[in-house]
C-alpha cells in the first residue's frame, strides 16, 4: 500500500503534539511544578523535598501510564476492528476487559495474598483477557452480522458483571474497597519500576503488530479473500487476539477497565488519515490514543482542586457520542 | 492445467459427479446451473476451500490438497460475486493487495510490483479511478477492480462467482470481453459461473453444464442449443 507524503507529515505533527501534551501533563496539577523541579528531581533527588517526590513518584508515572495505556488500548481496538471488519469492535465492547475484571475480582476478593500482589494481578488480568478473547473469536464464527457480534460481546459483559456482583456481595469490605477503586479506573496504579515492565510489554506488542501489517491489510478484504491471497487466517486470528489480550490485559491490570479509548481512537485515526494501510494506522492510533488519554489526565488534574473525576467518566463523555456518530455513519 | 476425474462434489450429499473434465490454459469455461445446483461449491472445490466428497483434483499433475495456502494463491485467484469494500481503501491499494502472495513479510511493493499493479488497473480501464476510494465506485466498477486485483495476482487460473450478476447489460458485455481478452492474450484459464444463458450462448465460449437429469457435469460447445440447456439444467 502507498504511503503518501500527507501521511508522513501528519505522523510527525502527531509526534510533536504528543511531546507538548506530555510536558503539559507533567506540569499541570494541584501543586505547580516547573521544568527545573523535574531536572532537579531527576539529577539530585531529595526525599525531603516534596516537589521532587511529586515530580518523580506521582506526575511522571501518571504521564507515562497515560501515554502507554492510551496507545495500547487504541492499538488493541484497531486490531480487533480489522480482524472482525467491524468499526465498533474493541476490547471493552467485546468483553475482553470483562474477562480481565472477572479474574481480578476473583483474585482480589478471595483475599489470597499471592493473588492480590501486583504480579498476581497482572497474571490474572492477562489470563482473563486471553480466555475471553478466545471466547469472542469462537462466538464470531457464529455471528452473521456486525451487530450480532457486538451484542454477543455486550451480553458477555453483562453476564460477567453479574458474576462480579455476586462475588462482591460475598467479599469483605476491605477487599471490596480495593476492587471498587480498581474498577473506577486510574492512571496512578503503577510505580516507575512497574512502568518499566509495562513499557516493555507494550513495546513488544507494538512491534508484533507492525510485523502483522501485511496480514492486517489483507484481512480488510474478509476472511475468505484473505485465505485466497495466501493468508493462514486462523493462525493470524489467534496471533491478533493474543496481542490484543496482552495489550488490554496489562493495561487493565494497572488502570482498571478504561472505556471507549479502544473503540473511538482507531475510527478517528482512519477518518483523519483516510487510509487502510495498517503501518500508518498502527502508529497513528497509538499516538492519537496517547494524546487522548494524556489530555483526559490534564483535564482531571486541572479540576482536581474542585472535584475528583475518574478517568472513565471523561473517556465515556467524549467517547460515547463519537461512537453513536460512527454507528450512524458506518455500521451496516 | 486442472484435471478432474471421477469426482463427487458436495458436502453431506453429493450434488453432482464429474466423470472427466480437463480445464486448459487459454480456455474460458462458463459454468451453468440452476440455483442450489452447486456452482459455488464447485468453485470452492477448485480453490481448495472445500474438498470433493470423492476423487482427487490434479493441478499441474499434483493433487490440489497437497498445495499450501500460499502456493495456491500463486496459481488460483478468485473474484466473489460482490466486492465488499472497506472505508478509505483506494482502488490502487485494493489492487495492490493482489501482489501479496509475492511481496515480503512487510508487504513492501517493489518497482516491478508497482508496474504490474498499474498495468492491471489500465487493463480493466480504471486508470482514471486509481486514487478514488473503492467504496465510491459503482458495482460494475468494483467488479472490474476486483478483476484487476486478480490480474495483479498473476495467476494462471482465474475463477469468478457470477461476475455479471449485479451488472447492467453494457457492463456485462464489458466484463465478458475483458475475460475473453485475458484468456486469449494472457493465456489464462478462466472459469466463471452464470445463470444468464443468452449472454453465455452469445459469448461463443465452452459451457460446463450441471446436468440435472444425469447428475453429472457436462462440458459442451455452443452447438448444443438453448433448448437442451433449459431442459437439462434448469
Amino acid at each position: 500500500m502507498l504511503i503518501k507524503r500527507k501521511h508522513s507529515i501528519l505522523l510527525v505533527a502527531l509526534l510533536f503534539s504528543l511531546v507538548i501534551f506530555a510536558i503539559t501533563d507533567l506540569l499541570v496539577g494541584q501543586v505547580e511544578l516547573s521544568f527545573s523541579d523535574f531536572s532537579e528531581a531527576i539529577f539530585h533527588f531529595n526525599e525531603q523535598n516534596s516537589s521532587h517526590v511529586i515530580a518523580l513518584e506521582l506526575r511522571l508515572p501518571r504521564m507515562v501510564m497515560a501515554l502507554l495505556a492510551g496507545g495500547a488500548l487504541s492499538l488493541a481496538g484497531l486490531l480487533m476492528q480489522t480482524m472482525f471488519q467491524n468499526p465498533l469492535a474493541g476490547p471493552y465492547v467485546l468483553g475482553i476487559n470483562s474477562g480481565a475484571s472477572l479474574f481480578v475480582a476473583i483474585s482480589t476478593m478471595t483475599g489470597i495474598t499471592f493473588l492480590t500482589s501486583n504480579a498476581g494481578l497482572i497474571i490474572n488480568a492477562l489470563l482473563g483477557s486471553l480466555i475471553f478473547g478466545v471466547l469472542i473469536l469462537i462466538l464470531a464464527r457464529f455471528a452473521k452480522t456486525q451487530i450480532s457480534l457486538l451484542l454477543a460481546g455486550i451480553m458477555l459483559g453483562s453476564f460477567t458483571s453479574a458474576f462480579i456482583a455476586i462475588i462482591q456481595s460475598l467479599s469483605h469490605s476491605q477487599n471490596l474497597k480495593l476492587f471498587t477503586l480498581w474498577n473506577l479506573g486510574s492512571l496512578q496504579g503503577a510505580t516507575l519500576d512497574e512502568l518499566g515492565i509495562v513499557s516493555a510489554i507494550v513495546i513488544s506488542a507494538v512491534v508484533l503488530s507492525l510485523l502483522l501489517t501485511k496480514n492486517l491489510n489483507i484481512l480488510m478484504l474478509g476472511n475468505r479473500e484473505a485465505q485466497l491471497l495466501g493468508v493462514k487466517v486462523k493462525r493470524v486470528h489467534y496471533m491478533i487476539i493474543g496481542v490484543t489480550a496482552i495489550l488490554a490485559g496489562t493495561i487493565t491490570a494497572y488502570c482498571g477497565p478504561i472505556a471507549f479509548v479502544g473503540l473511538a481512537v482507531p475510527n478517528v485515526t482512519r477518518i483523519l488519515f483516510k487510509t487502510q494501510n495498517h503501518l500508518i494506522l498502527i502508529l497513528a492510533s497509538f499516538l492519537i490514543g496517547s494524546i487522548f488519554l494524556m489530555s483526559t489526565d490534564i483535564i482531571i488534574q486541572l479540576l482536581e482542586k474542585y472535584l475528583l473525576i475518574p478517568v472513565n467518566a471523561i473517556t465515556s463523555l467524549v467517547g460515547a457520542p463519537l461512537v453513536v456518530y460512527i454507528l450512524f455513519r458506518r455500521v451496516k | 492445467m486442472i484435471q478432474l476425474k471421477q469426482i463427487e462434489i458436495g458436502y453431506q450429499n453429493t450434488l453432482f459427479r464429474i466423470p472427466q473434465l480437463q480445464l486448459e490454459k487459454g480456455g474460458v469455461y462458463i459454468l451453468i446451473g440452476k440455483n442450489g445446483a452447486g456452482k459455488s461449491t464447485f468453485l470452492k472445490t477448485l480453490t481448495g476451500e472445500s474438498t470433493p466428497r470423492a476423487g482427487n483434483i490434479l493441478l499441474q499433475d499434483r493433487p490440489l490438497n497437497e498445495y499450501t495456502t500460499k502456493e495456491l494463491a500463486r496459481f488460483i485467484s478468485f473474484v466473489p460475486s460482490k466486492t465488499h469494500a472497506a472505508d478509505f481503501l483506494s482502488v490502487y491499494d485494493f489492487v495492490a493487495l493482489g501482489r501479496s502472495p509475492f511481496t515480503s513479510m512487510m508487504g513492501i511493493l517493489s518497482p516491478e510490483d508497482k508496474e504490474v499493479i498499474n498495468d492491471a488497473i489500465e487493463n480493466v480501464g480504471l486508470s482514471d479511478f486509481i486514487h478514488r476510494e473503492l467504496i465510491s465506485l459503482s458495482d460494475g466498477e468494483k467488479q472490474l477492480a476486483s478483476v484487476a486485483k486478480t490480474i495483479a495476482q498473476e495467476t494462471e487460473i482465474l475463477l469468478l462467482d457470477e461476475p455479471t450478476a449485479f451488472l447492467d447489460y453494457s457492463n456485462r458485455i464489458k466484463m465478458l470481453d475483458l475475460l475473453k481478452d485475458l484468456s486469449k492474450n494472457k493465456g489464462k484459464c478462466i472459469v466463471f459461473s452464470s445463470h444468464d444463458i443468452d449472454i453465455c450462448l452469445e459469448s461463443g465460449e465452452s459451457l460446463i453444464l450441471i446436468n440435472q437429469s444425469t447428475g453429472e457435469l457436462e462440458l459442451t460447445d455452443q452447438q448444443i442449443g438453448k433448448d437442451y440447456i433449459l431442459k437439462n439444467t434448469f
